[in-house]
């Protein structure tokens, strides 16, 4: 009869997938809400439509109970610290996880360009040549550099760090490596667990 | 009769041999439920490696640990420790790209001709990915090996190197330092000598060219309604210097005064 219930609340299969790690006061640590917006940027950075691929993903992965709008989803990504419209809430860890989700599902569907990237960047390397002589590494590395240097507050010491293009082009390479994991059969939970590295009890 | 399960990628390749040991569901077919080989060929090998649930098992938890601690940035404090180890798989990341397996000739069943130590498997990112995907993809189908799994679990506080964490906390430990090294220099430093109010009392100013309001404190700002009744005149010129002559439209009332 409990079942029935009309009272009862729907819960995201997402949601259960994904297990609460032990953190204090059951909220998402500075690290983990750096690092999921950093991710979420270089996919935007993939995808000029990413964010609103995201936002349409919530409705289909039934996680529109979690962030219900375009505002709320807005809100969830400033609460990484180092953006410029940084506001003081906390993440609660289901709306990291439906962060989370959307993201990989997102990323999924770059699996091939994301590939292809890494596959040109390491052949570059191979040559001893930069970034710049690929024109689709190139467009990735530029609208990376736009987004993160929109929103992300320059005062802060860890963006001063990404003052020069070279060591901002190292930060978006990396993180293109992670969204490759994030593509994998378990990135979802492999890139969910990571976050929380060093942070649990 | 041997049931093969191929897990093929652009990067690796798994070949899995086995038997079942339940009933075949007629749907999903037969279930892979004991490994009798494995093949798998990945990264820079020539040849590809044979070996059987042990090399498995050993590549399914070196490639778990590694991958989540360089997707976090935290590396393992046992890390070092774990890969002692000599009868296990290791993977560690490369000083300047890419990783490092190593894999014990223990685990396999056929010794590679060219070498008599560990084998030793080179791997770009890529192909770590399809490594790691083809373990997924092994672990994820319920029809091979339905007994093998891994529990993807975050490194907890103690597990983490506390490496990152001093390099995560330098400016915090910077600045502390800063404080007590300027705080040892300040004690040092001779405490400065009050100097003695002036004995007698200085005149009224004379460059003073308006003359104050009657009763009305010289010096006092206008803004300032009520001036210390303790207070002498003779205390209150040193404002002057700061501040403008009240004018005596601006000036308090000396009905305001107390």
């Amino acid at each position: 009869m409990q079942a029935d219930s009309p009272t009862e609340q729907f819960t995201s299969p997402i949601l259960k997938t994904l297990p609460d790690p032990d953190v204090p006061a059951q909220v998402c640590p500075r690290r983990t809400r750096i690092q999921l917006d950093f991710v979420l940027l270089a996919i935007e950075a993939l995808d000029l439509y990413a964010s609103e691929l995201m936002l349409m993903s919530l409705e289909e992965l039934q996680l529109q109970d979690v962030i219900e709008n375009r505002v709320d989803f807005w809100q969830s990504r400033n609460t990484n610290p180092l953006r410029r419209s940084h506001q003081r809430d906390s993440l609660s860890l289901d709306k990291a996880k439906a962060l989370v989700a959307v993201g990989c599902h997102i990323a999924r569907r770059q699996t091939a360009q994301v590939r292809q990237l890494l596959n040109v960047q390491r052949q570059l390397a191979a040559k001893q040549l930069t970034p710049d002589h690929s024109v689709p590494l190139a467009n990735y590395l530029e609208r990376f550099r736009r987004h993160f240097r929109s929103r992300m507050n320059p005062n802060r010491t860890a963006i001063a760090a990404y003052k020069e293009n070279e060591r901002l082009d190292e930060l978006a390479l990396s993180l293109l490596e992670q969204v490759l994991f994030c593509t994998g059969t378990a990135g979802m939970e492999r890139f969910w667990s990571s976050l929380f590295d060093g942070e649990v009890a | 009769m041997t049931i093969q399960r191929p897990f093929i990628l652009p990067n690796c390749t798994l070949n899995l041999e086995g038997i079942s040991n339940s009933f075949s569901d007629a749907v999903l077919g037969e279930s892979l439920d004991v490994l009798l080989r494995l093949e798998c060929q990945f990264g820079d090998l020539k040849k590809p490696l044979i070996g059987g649930l042990d090399l498995l098992n050993s590549l399914i938890q070196a490639t778990n640990q590694c991958t989540q601690s360089w997707m976090s940035g935290v590396p393992h404090r046992r890390l070092t420790q774990l890969n002692q180890d000599e009868s296990a798989v290791h993977l560690l990341p490369k000083e300047e790209d890419g990783f490092e397996l190593t894999i014990p000739t223990e685990l396999l069943n056929e010794t590679p001709s060219d070498t008599d130590g560990p084998v030793q498997v080179g791997l770009t990112t890529l192909q770590l990915f399809d490594l790691v995907e083809a373990l997924d993809q092994l672990l994820a189908d319920q029809q091979t090996l339905p007994n093998l799994s891994l529990a993807v679990r975050p490194l907890s506080r103690a597990e983490a190197a506390s490496g990152q964490g001093l390099q995560k906390s330098a400016s915090a430990v910077v600045g502390a330092a800063s404080v007590a090294i300027a705080a040892s220099i300040f004690y040092l430093l001779p405490v400065p000598q009050a100097s003695a109010p002036p004995k007698d009392p200085p005149k009224a100013e004379p460059t003073s060219t308006e003359t104050p309001a009657p009763g009305t404190l010289p010096g006092v700002p206008p803004i300032q309604v009520s001036p210390s009744p303790g207070e002498s005149p003779g205390e209150s010129p040193n404002l002057e210097s700061t501040e403008e002559s009240p004018s005596p439209d601006a000036s308090p009332e000396p009905e305001a005064s107390p």
